[in-house]
């Protein structure tokens, strides 16, 4: 009955989360052959804009990332307020898709835009590393970030309930006492190497 | 043997295998998610060794420790440097370059925080985590073959499966148009 009970967990938890996983695993083998080098080339482009008299760069800078429709750099934290050489309220984004880097260019009334756009493998990184303990003016980062944060928990929970079916039925399996004794070995090397 | 059994024993093979890595890597996880629950302790060594005068490139004295090496400081005839392994041990070390004297300081990061740094090394690290995670693809998939093959989960168990990639699929397309 416990055992059912365990397996049911172990199952439900695992599709619940399919997805989540998934990602978890390509983004795993993806990362020896993943640089940050590899996003895209920036590209410049340039765009019209008025800063209203009167406005803190805190309001300008939420403005601008409105009008770029950079919803996944919301909040506007702090650091992304910055002023160039020249003066110039610089805005520096950092969203999953990438950066844009924005001058305000006042006296010009027009805006320079220096966008570089994360590969798909950098994108997914940034994703499987979003968790609940991170807050996002997006709902839909928001979801993620709160639906990975139960992927993680459950991915804690099968491997618990896998171990758990494994003690209570499996532990006679020849194969099985190799593939744990491997494991355990290869990691305990690893980190005896390394540390 | 049937096809079913051979992919459950693949299922529990890969698993049992991939058990330690992935135990470090969900426990890591939850150390970087959730930094504040538990405080990180670290603990420091000093110890004096003795090397031979004259050197003055940090590269040649570094190679005494396996890291990486950053942070060097050349300043009044001392050499100072720091070098990280890859679990994020460090060594600082300020080397006299008349006397060769060298004071060496070593701090360990606590367990959980290794285990996060398991998490995030390059090196073998990297690679031994591309593995498990090909672990971790092939227990998705024969997973999804064991539990389809159980008749009476089907209905329950398709419908969260629908739901929770048809919601996931969105969110990802969806956040990756802008």
């Amino acid at each position: 009955m416990f055992l059912r009970l365990i397996k049911k967990l172990h199952t439900y938890a695992g599709l619940l989360t399919f997805l989540n996983l998934a990602v978890y695993g390509v983004v795993g083998l993806a990362i020896p052959f993943m640089r940050e080098s590899k996003s895209a080339q920036p590209i410049v482009s340039y765009r019209d804009f008025t800063v209203p008299a009167n406005m803190t760069d805190r309001q300008v800078a939420e403005r601008i990332c409105s009008l770029l429709g950079l919803s996944l750099a919301t909040p506007v934290n702090n650091a992304v307020i910055q002023h160039d050489a020249a003066n110039n309220l610089f805005l520096d984004f950092w969203h999953a898709n990438g950066r844009d880097q924005v001058t305000v260019l006042e006296k010009e009334g027009r805006l320079r835009i220096e966008t570089i756009r994360n590969s798909l493998a950098l994108y997914l990184y940034v994703l499987h590393e979003t968790t609940a303990a991170f807050h996002s003016g997006d709902w839909r980062m928001q979801f993620w970030a709160d639906y990975n944060e139960f992927a993680m928990w459950c991915l804690l929970a099968m491997i618990a309930s896998g171990f758990a079916m494994f003690l209570g039925s499996r532990t006679g399996s020849r194969l099985a006492q190799i593939s744990l004794a491997a494991g355990c070995c290869l990691f305990a090397a690893l980190y005896f190497w390394t540390r | 043997m049937s096809i079913y059994q051979k992919l459950r024993a693949v299922h529990l093979g890969t698993a049992l295998f991939s058990l330690a890595f992935l135990l470090a890597y969900g426990i890591g996880a939850v150390e970087f998610a959730h930094r504040k629950w538990v405080a990180g302790s670290e603990q420091s060594t000093v110890e004096t060794r003795r090397f031979a005068p004259g050197v003055t490139d940090a590269r040649i004295l570094a190679r005494e420790w396996r890291g990486e090496l950053a942070a060097i400081e050349d300043s009044a005839g001392a050499l100072k440097f720091r070098v990280t392994t890859s679990l994020g041990r460090t060594f600082e070390v300020t080397y006299s370059i008349a006397t060769g004297e060298t004071t060496v300081k070593t701090t360990t990061v606590s367990f959980l925080r290794t285990l996060a740094w398991m998490h995030v090394s390059r090196g073998s690290w990297a690679y031994a985590a591309a593995l498990v995670s090909l672990g971790l693809l092939t227990l998705g998939a024969t997973g999804i073959y064991l539990w389809f093959q159980n008749h009476k989960e089907r209905w329950i168990g398709g419908s969260l499966l629908v739901v929770e990639v048809v919601i996931a699929l969105g969110l990802i397309v969806s956040m990756r148009g802008g």
